[in-house]
């Protein structure tokens, strides 16, 4: 069945490549070897929790780069493509600097909003619930200025 | 621009797939590829604000979260993420097929993806009514059983199950979005339709959203089903 491969049409400029098959396969042995370290991983303590969750991520990441290289062909596609693809996770990466405000909240006390409170994350959901507050007393998300 | 009007006459005779308003077949495939790559930009800002709520809170009630996620199995998770890993590359071989204009490969391997695509479901399937028979979903009858919350408090166990439910869900929708895109390729390629088999292009873009399925599964099965003791 196999006639006249689609891509092979240099005369267009190669305009798409026909990935090895062996690459495809080691591919997916090589992610699901990692799939194995992450669940080895999460069983070890690498110290503390923020570093269990970071080397968590980072092999979660690595998998990521080896599916969009390689499965996704990002690998062998034009540079506009590239550039649209590394913008758009860049993007995400920018998105999550909304974290900084939590982590920062402590240097702008807004009433309710107190990270200094015993079980209280600095945020606007108590610790406990129902909220012993009113929900006047809650809502106070300003201070005056000045 | 006598060369481009030539190239642009010659791009004619010989491409049947090329349409008019591109100049050749890699200035089209280009802009497909990109155009399907700024739907999965979308797709990935609209799943990363998701990713988002689930880091701040989780940040927020460590313990809470890690205590619920023990209701989870690790195992279904695990088989899950094979099985979507496999599928991942019997697209990518359907999409090496139909470069090849091999009919009958493109078929056999979407057919597998399908077939992969169900078991990913089924097993989601029985997971979820698990979770239901333990009335572990958000709502008011939540944590009516509080041996299954594993000692955390029952409004951060419901947030972690408000996120569970919301992402899982909103992934498994996109599953299923996804077999019903396979399953009309495979009809166009069973019916020899020239939209398929003259341009590979087409199962090129459906594999591509196959794979950024498999993408926030790879980042949603640590976060949620294998969470370090905080």
């Amino acid at each position: 069945m196999a006639s006249t491969p689609l891509s092979s049409d240099s005369k267009h400029g190669g305009h798409s490549h026909i990935i090895n098959p062996w690459v495809l396969f080691f591919n997916m042995l090589w992610l699901m070897f990692l799939l194995v370290i992450t669940f080895i991983a999460s069983e070890f303590d690498f110290g503390n929790v923020i570093i269990n969750n970071v080397v968590a991520m980072l092999i979660a990441t690595v998998k990521a780069v080896f599916v969009i290289w390689i499965f996704m062909g990002v690998m062998h596609a034009s540079k506009l493509a590239k550039i649209w693809v590394v913008t758009g996770f860049g993007v995400l990466f920018l998105m999550f600097g909304i974290l900084g405000d939590y982590a920062t909240r402590q240097y702008e006390p807004v009433s309710g909003w107190e990270t200094n409170v015993p079980n209280n994350g600095g945020s606007a959901f108590p610790r406990e619930w129902p909220p012993q507050k009113k929900p006047e007393q809650v809502g106070e998300n300003f201070r005056p200025r000045g | 621009m006598a060369a481009i009007a030539s190239d642009h006459g010659h791009g004619h005779g010989h491409d049947e797939a090329l349409h008019h308003q591109f100049e050749d077949m890699e200035q089209q495939n280009d802009s497909y590829i990109v155009g399907m790559w700024t739907f999965l930009v979308t797709e990935v800002m609209f799943f990363g604000a998701l990713f988002l709520i689930y880091t701040l809170y989780r940040s927020m009630y460590q313990l809470d979260f890690y205590l619920a996620h023990k209701v989870l199995d690790t195992r279904m998770g695990m088989i899950n993420t094979f099985v979507l890993l496999f599928s991942s590359f019997t697209v990518a071989m359907s999409v090496r097929f139909a470069q090849l204009q091999n009919r009958m490969g493109v078929l056999a391997m979407l057919g597998i993806t399908q077939i992969c695509a169900g078991t990913f479901m089924v097993i989601k399937y029985f997971e979820y009514q698990e979770k239901f028979g333990h009335h572990l979903y958000p709502g008011p009858g939540f944590g009516s059983s509080p041996s299954y919350l594993n000692g955390a408090s029952p409004n951060f166990a419901q947030l972690y199950f408000g996120l569970y439910f919301g992402m899982t869900g909103l992934h498994g929708l996109h599953v299923l979005i996804g077999m019903i895109v396979i399953g009309y390729l495979m009809a166009k390629w069973w019916r020899n339709s020239p939209m398929v088999t003259k341009d590979y292009i087409p199962t090129e873009l459906v594999g591509l959203y196959w794979h950024f399925v498999d993408l926030v599964w790879i980042f949603l099965f640590p976060l949620m089903y294998l969470m370090p003791k905080p």
